[in-house]
């Protein structure tokens, strides 16, 4: 029975230990969420590097401080926040969604081009003078052939 | 002999302001002596403007470090071929470059025997002089004079040198085809203006310069692919394209143009979108002049920016603004004159499909536009400044032009005027089935089953598919037709309709830098790893040897490397040498990237830093699948660009379909 306590005792103190920060290197990072973080973020000393492509001092000191946060348990928006509130919202290599102005970044190109599929439709309902293509259609295979056998006919009036 | 390069330079500016008045008067008076005086202007100053040149490049060359342009770029030790391409490493010698070509681009404008009854040539000359003017007022007049002497007039014994990364053989045509890209744009946009000045809006001006767009469009391809390549093996980060506001701009007029070459088909067969091609015209020439301002204004921050004034930056946003207001003002102005000709037969028909292809080209530049100055106006209505990089434009632009991408699939299986969806269903039949299989099949087979991976993957093959059915198809009609072998069929086909094949061909080229941007976007594999003598980095099937760190002299510069031995699957396969460059004029080390390339994959090797003394060295090692695939699809869009634009009998328009 003592034995067992003991087991337990030492496997809830390597546990505590093991959660404190000082240890976190000795924790397995996922390198894939590690990697998916980096390619969030920018560098910031200035050299308007995207962090997974820069390789100053200061993207190595970014990297070591992922590493950390992710060793104490951060989840990633935690370390977009914590790096938010360290270097500012341009430390994230988009404009992050959860400010609401920023949704005017994202949506606007596509807002455009429903502008613009709008205009080619209404232009087309416009311009179309042939509203049923069925029936009185042209075979598209006809359509093409006729352009190429334009051509071999030009060839074939000029050759043979 | 730098006086005179400034001498020619101040000259050239008066005589292109003459010029302008000359072509001006003679052109309201009828004057056909002034008017050969004028044209003699463009002459004087493309000679005045390739003299400069030729003397920076002397000066360049023998080392005149009492040149202040001569001391920032180069050094003694430079290699030659580098000397030359410091031409324009810097902003007063990249401003003489564009002014030179533009000179060169405008007198073989104005003497051009095509062009020698054209009413609109002392519009075009006007114009194209106007725009010579800016430039050359900023290099005699705006602090960039590339001939200004060292203060002082003592000599320094050595230059500052060369930017490591700018020594690579992607710095000396990178550049220089991105200009003739941007500058030949200006052609276009001449005759389109002459063409709006003159109230002679048919399609002509686009029949006398669809040359000129087509070539410019192929070296802003080739510019933008030379920058890619050059990212790719300088930056040492394993991708080629990083959403810089730089690039970017590069990107915006080369998506316009596209739009603009194929919607310029629609006016010559139907006589339609006469505004539309006139403003996509105008767009592209403002994202010409908009790249330049941001390289030199400073507004963005952009790994390629020159160190400029806020002066430089105030400079093109006028003279930016003034060609905005002008073209558009003249645009309205002529609105009445430019009505459309034809109507559509069909919704379903080519031409609507060249509007849906016009709609996501101009989607995509008009996002890479918005993405770029987002910053700016985050800044001015918020202000706080965010960035906008890689993760915006891959989301946003990602499937913008893969929509793109599938649209260019579709498009020859429509028949011009009006197709039919029975028939369009029998031609989609099998490219559609094939491509789905391959696109399900490359889903379980490829690793990290991606969903967006496999669709690209599979419009790539729906893409491929269709335009090998348009070779075929054709092929077969003229070997039905004419009893030619198939080959001979294919061959006679292509040269007697250059225009359609060649085009294409640029298709079959742009789908396989498509295919290289999924496997190296999609499926790459990074490593950096720390390892000691002896010890091996595994990457993939590839295994890397760490046999220590050597170190070599290279002329005055020192070189650190290490040479690994690379086994893939067990079997040896050579050894890959990355390195690091200490130069003796440069304070950073540069970079040289070890590349094991094959059609399936590059071994990617970096040589990131050691300790110890060497002992012990970290490696960034990527492997990138397809990346072959890019540069080969590259050569193919011009090869094919090349065979489209061809002079002589096959090279013209198919037949014009009226009502």
């Amino acid at each position: 029975m003592k034995f067992k306590t003991l087991i337990i005792l030492i496997m809830l103190l390597l546990a505590v230990i093991g959660a404190h920060p000082a240890f976190a290197d000795n924790y397995v990072i996922d390198e894939k969420l590690f990697k998916e973080i980096e390619s969030n973020l920018m560098c910031t000393d200035g050299c308007g590097m995207y962090l997974k492509t820069c390789d100053n001092q200061t993207a190595q000191q970014m990297r070591v401080e992922i590493r950390e946060k992710m060793g104490e348990g951060m989840n990633p928006e935690q370390i977009y926040g914590f790096m938010m509130s360290i270097y500012g919202e341009e430390v994230m290599a988009a404009p992050p969604a959860s400010i609401p102005f920023n949704i005017v970044a994202w949506v606007t190109p596509f807002l455009a081009m429903l502008g613009g599929g709008l205009v080619i439709y209404v232009a087309l309902d416009k311009w179309v003078f042939i509203k049923k293509t069925e029936g009185n259609e042209l075979d598209v295979d006809q359509a093409d052939m006729a352009e190429y056998e334009e051509i071999v006919d030009e060839e074939i009036k000029k050759y043979f | 002999m730098a006086d005179i390069g400034y001498l020619s330079l101040i000259l050239a500016f008066a005589i292109s302001i003459y010029s302008v008045v000359a072509f001006i008067v003679a052109a309201k008076t009828d004057n056909e002596r002034l008017k050969a005086s004028a044209k003699g202007g463009v002459a004087a100053v493309c000679l005045a403007t390739t003299v400069a040149s030729s003397i920076l490049i002397y000066l360049l060359m023998t080392s005149d470090f009492s040149i202040e342009y001569v001391y920032s770029y180069t050094s003694k030790n430079l290699p030659v071929f580098y000397k030359l391409s410091a031409f324009w490493a810097g902003n007063a010698g990249s401003l003489l470059l564009w002014s030179w070509v533009l000179a060169i681009y405008t007198a073989i404008v104005t003497f051009s025997k095509k062009h020698e009854h054209d009413e609109k040539l002392p519009y075009v000359s006007t114009i194209l002089t106007f725009m010579n003017i800016f430039f050359l007022l900023l290099m005699v007049f705006l602090d960039a004079n590339p001939f200004e002497k060292i203060p002082g007039g003592v000599m320094p014994a050595e230059g500052a040198g060369l930017n490591p990364m700018l020594q690579n053989p992607g710095m000396v045509f990178h550049p220089v085809t991105l200009y003739l890209g941007y500058v030949g744009f200006a052609v276009p946009y001449a005759f389109a203006m002459s063409a709006l000045l003159l109230k002679k809006v048919d399609d002509s001006w686009i029949k006398v310069t669809r040359r000129w767009t087509v070539v410019a469009w192929m070296f802003l391809t080739l510019g933008n692919l030379y920058g890619a390549q050059w990212a790719y093996v300088e930056l040492g980060w394993g991708g080629f394209w990083a959403w810089d506001p730089v690039e970017n701009a590069s990107f915006i007029p080369w998506l316009t143009g596209t739009a603009f070459l194929h919607s310029v088909m629609i006016q010559e067969r139907k006589d339609m979108l006469k505004i539309w091609n006139m403003t996509l015209i105008i767009i592209t020439f403002l994202t010409t002049i908009f790249g330049t301002f941001l390289v030199r204004s400073g507004v963005l921050q952009s790994v390629h920016s020159f160190a400029t004034n806020q002066a430089f930056g105030a400079a093109f946003l006028i003279f930016m603004s003034i060609a905005a207001l002008v073209s558009f003002y003249l645009l309205i102005d002529r609105i009445n004159l430019l009505k459309q000709g034809n109507q559509f037969e069909s919704y379903l028909s080519k031409e609507s499909s060249f509007l849906i292809n016009n709609l996501l080209l101009l989607g995509a530049a008009f996002a890479t536009f918005w993405g770029t100055i987002f910053p700016l106006v985050s800044e001015a209505i918020r202000g706080v400044k965010v960035t906008v990089s890689v993760p915006f434009f891959n989301q946003v632009n990602g499937p913008i032009l893969l929509a793109t991408i599938f649209v260019m699939g579709v498009c020859p299986l429509i028949a011009w005027q009006r197709s039919t969806l029975k028939n369009l269903r029998n031609n989609f039949l099998w490219p559609f089935s094939i491509a789905t299989v391959t696109g399900i099949g490359l889903y379980f087979y490829l690793p990290g089953k991606s969903l967006y991976g496999a669709v690209a993957f599979g419009v790539a093959a729906f893409v491929i598919l269709t335009i090998l059915q348009e070779f075929y198809r054709g092929t077969a009609v003229r070997h039905r037709m004419t009893g030619e072998g198939y080959i001979t069929a294919l061959g006679k086909l292509m040269i007697r309709s250059r225009r359609r094949y060649g085009g294409y061909t640029v298709h079959l080229g742009i789908v396989l830098i498509v295919i290289a941007v999924i496997g190296s976007y999609g499926y790459k594999t990074e490593v950096t790893k720390q390892v000691g003598v002896g010890e091996n980095i595994n990457v993939g099937n590839y295994t890397l040897t760490f046999n220590g760190l050597q170190e070599k002299p290279e002329g005055e510069n020192t070189i650190v490397f290490a040479e690994m031995p690379v086994t893939k699957n067990g079997k040896s396969i050579g050894t890959i040498i990355p390195e690091k460059v200490f130069y003796a004029t440069w304070e950073q080390p540069g970079t040289e990237v070890a590349i094991k390339g094959s059609l399936t994959e590059d071994l990617y090797v970096l040589l990131a830093s050691w300790e110890q003394n060497g002992k012990v060295a970290t490696f960034k090692v990527n492997v990138n699948p397809l990346m072959s695939w890019m540069w080969i699809g590259g050569y193919i869009m011009v090869l094919g660009t090349i065979f489209a634009v061809w002079p002589g009998k096959g090279s013209q328009l198919g037949p014009k379909y009226t009502q």
